[in-house]
């Protein structure tokens, strides 16, 4: 998954997009090892550095990994996905999210 | 050079013992493992004739047993290995599902069962779900009535995650979760998740918060470099999140 989420950092750059992650490695030392080894230039939350009760996972009740989710631009989560999708999937409703979120700013400005 | 003869039985993969030599179920559990990771590994699905063979072999596990127990854990591999054929080798599933329900309701290792059937083929969604009505239906087991009423809330929240559960399900959820703290809370998840309660009150937050429609809750903790960041300092943007691990 790591080179399509490369060049989706890469690409959409100047959009209202971001990619964020929540690691589930041991803790923030493992996250920055894993960070360096597989050259991932996006920011992720350590799952957990406190117990394993306050994971994030934990409260999230994550089960599978990936799982994954699509939040647009008024913090509304739109998609989720227990696994990888595929890219075209993933493509699809990021870029449809995105010209919505341009779409709301253009009506603002506009009005 | 036992050792030998071993290995070239399982090159062959043939789950048979040779003559004189009984196979332990964990013998073939682990011949099945073999078997079914090559060929998914080779791209292919496992061939249903190859699965019958394993099957066979489970089953002659399930007289063999010299308790409860162990037919339970037979016919729960008998369940695994009918479920892996593509679209499922129904009968054979569902004869294992008869046998555990009609001889072995009362045995707490069903629980383990149970847990197993969050995902299944669609050929088997509706033998799943009748087996599992009827073991509500006949135990008087508090594990194993814990274990319908925890498999049906991890079913539904599956199915959700997975593209959307359907409206009979969505509403009998909530009540499957409060009978899950109230009556079954301090039963532990036999993989040491946490007792269902707490189990239970992980599931209404991803129910009440997480689905598709919810306004996100706000996440906070630390990156990489130790410096906490939030959810929330991304507000405006679409965001995707993705929960990984190396492994």
């Amino acid at each position: 998954m790591f080179p399509h989420e490369r060049s989706l950092v890469n690409n959409l750059k100047d959009e209202p997009f971001v990619l964020l992650g929540v690691n589930g490695d041991s803790d923030p030392e493992a996250l920055k090892k894993m960070n360096e080894d597989q050259d991932i230039t996006w920011r992720s939350f350590a799952n957990s550095h406190d117990s394993y009760d306050s994971a994030i996972s934990q409260r999230w009740n994550v089960n599978g990994w990936p799982t994954l989710y699509l939040i647009d631009a008024n913090g509304k989560i739109r998609n989720r996905w227990l696994g990888n999708p595929g890219d075209q999937v993933l493509d699809e409703a990021i870029a449809g999210l995105i010209e919505e979120a341009k779409g709301s700013e253009t009506e603002k400005a506009g009005a | 050079m036992r050792g030998m003869v071993g290995a070239a039985v399982l090159c062959l993969g043939s789950p048979f013992a040779l003559a004189g030599e009984e196979k332990s179920l964990e013998q073939i559990q682990a011949d099945y493992q073999e078997y079914l990771y090559a060929s998914y590994e080779g791209g292919r699905m496992p061939e249903a004739d190859r699965l019958m063979d394993f099957v066979m072999a489970a089953y002659e596990q399930v007289d063999a047993a010299e308790d409860a127990e162990q037919a339970v854990a037979a016919l729960h591999l008998v369940m695994e290995m009918s479920s892996k054929a593509e679209g499922g080798m129904v009968a054979d599933w569902q004869d294992a599902a008869d046998r555990l329900s009609n001889e072995y309701v009362d045995e707490p290792s069903l629980a383990l069962v149970i847990d197993s059937l969050g995902y299944v083929p669609p050929a088997l969604e509706g033998p799943r779900d009748e087996f599992l009505e009827m073991v509500a239906a006949e135990t008087t087991n508090d594990e194993v009535r814990a274990a319908v009423c925890m498999g049906t809330a991890k079913r539904i929240l599956r199915e959700d995650l997975m593209g959307g559960c359907d409206e009979k399900d969505a509403a009998q959820l909530p009540g499957l979760l409060d009978k899950l703290a109230a009556d079954f809370g301090e039963v532990e998840d036999p993989y040491g998740r946490g007792n269902f309660a707490t189990m239970a009150s992980r599931m209404k937050y991803e129910w009440e918060n997480l689905r598709v429609g919810s306004q996100v809750p706000d996440l906070a903790g630390v990156d990489g470099d130790g410096v906490p960041f939030k959810l929330s300092d991304y507000a405006g943007k679409v965001i995707f999140l993705d929960f990984w691990a190396h492994w």
